[in-house]
């Protein structure tokens, strides 16, 4: 979660256009959704590292 | 070191966003350093508006991606009116992506950019959409309507004329020369495979069209060989993607044949991570003693 500090809100809105039709709208819309997703990302990430760790 | 030549553009480094991970271009000129892209691939754009499919749309496999976005995007009006001016004024050279449902949609949407006085240097060429006056199959899947689109394409712009090709074929040797006879400048290799995930517990897909493009490093492997044949195959150069994760992904897809790579799922991890390959792609040549990058295209030993 360090590195998204950097993130702008422009790409913080664009990732939400492209994760949802309506983009902050609908994650406004439904927040349980939202967490969720955010919470599989912050999984995701975590293997993704893992990848990027094996490489290094 | 880094610096790679395209059809008498020069770049700075063999690195390239891919389309629909890195947004318009311009979300990101606050926290990434775009003098280190060689360049950026704006996300496919349509002659109208679209809201693309409904949710979800993506999931997050293995260290993998599934999406099925649907080509969601503002359209071209709005695109030359609020995003062209924008990324006329970034750092680095940028090139637009263009999809449609028939071949007068992609002619439309290049023919009204052309128009609107834009820095892009070319034209990538989104051809895994459904066809809709041939039944619905992709443009991508049949040679003769391939080579149609690239050449009514190449009659309209003089610029770089990129057809980005599916993996999902029998043979893409076939697509990718049949892109070369239509007067394409290069190819992109390749777009998602196609994929589909499924909750084993509830049978519920997890995609609300079942089916989604699978990218990032589970498709590495088979990127790599569609890569290969293809380089043996069309004399243009290769823009390989497929789960480049690290600076050495990037050189296997060099050596393999790709003249500049595109990175695109681990843009979704970190947007700044593109930065982190160029500095050590840029190590790793001055520790090898590599003058020039592209010494190693197509560099590999047959065994």
């Amino acid at each position: 979660m360090w590195s998204m500090r950097k993130w702008s809100f422009k790409y913080v809105n664009w990732r939400l256009t492209t994760a949802y039709p309506g983009g902050w709208k609908y994650a406004i819309k439904n927040p349980f959704e939202l967490i969720n997703d955010i919470y599989k990302y912050l999984i995701w990430c975590q293997k993704i590292d893992k990848d990027l760790d094996s490489h290094a | 070191m880094l610096k790679i030549k395209l059809k008498n553009i020069e770049f700075t480094s063999p690195l390239i966003t891919a389309s629909g991970t890195y947004g318009y271009g311009d979300e990101f000129d606050s926290f990434v350093d775009l003098n280190k892209i060689g360049c950026i691939i704006t996300k496919s754009i349509t002659t109208e508006e679209r809201k693309g499919n409904s949710s979800p749309r993506v999931y997050e496999s293995n260290s993998g991606m599934i999406n099925s976005i649907g080509l969601a995007n503002m359209g071209v009006k709005n695109f030359c009116k609020l995003k062209l001016p924008k990324l006329n004024k970034i750092d680095t050279n940028f090139i637009i992506s263009i999809a449609g449902s028939k071949i007068q949609d992609y002619l439309d949407v290049l023919a009204e950019i052309e128009q609107c006085n834009g820095h892009q240097i070319g034209y990538e060429i989104n051809v895994s959409c459904p066809n809709v006056k041939e039944g619905g199959m992709q443009f991508g899947l049949n040679k003769d309507i391939t080579q149609k689109l690239t050449q009514e394409l190449r009659k309209i712009t003089d610029k770089i004329l990129i057809i980005k090709l599916s993996p999902n074929v029998t043979n893409i040797e076939e697509i990718g020369l049949s892109a070369e006879n239509g007067g394409a400048d290069a190819i992109s290799a390749v777009n998602t495979f196609s994929g589909l995930a499924i909750d084993y517990k509830t049978g519920n897909m997890l995609l609300s069209t079942k089916y989604g493009g699978v990218s990032g490093p589970p498709i590495k492997p088979l990127a790599l060989a569609k890569i290969h044949k293809l380089y043996n195959k069309v004399n243009i150069p290769i823009l390989g993607m497929g789960g480049i994760v690290s600076f050495k992904d990037v050189i296997e897809f060099i050596r393999v044949g790709s003249t500049m790579v595109q990175v695109g799922t681990l843009n979704y991890r970190d947007p700044s991570l593109i930065n982190t390959l160029y500095n050590d792609l840029e190590s790793f040549l001055i520790k090898e003693k590599i003058m020039d990058v592209s010494e190693l295209i197509g560099n590999y030993n047959d065994s």
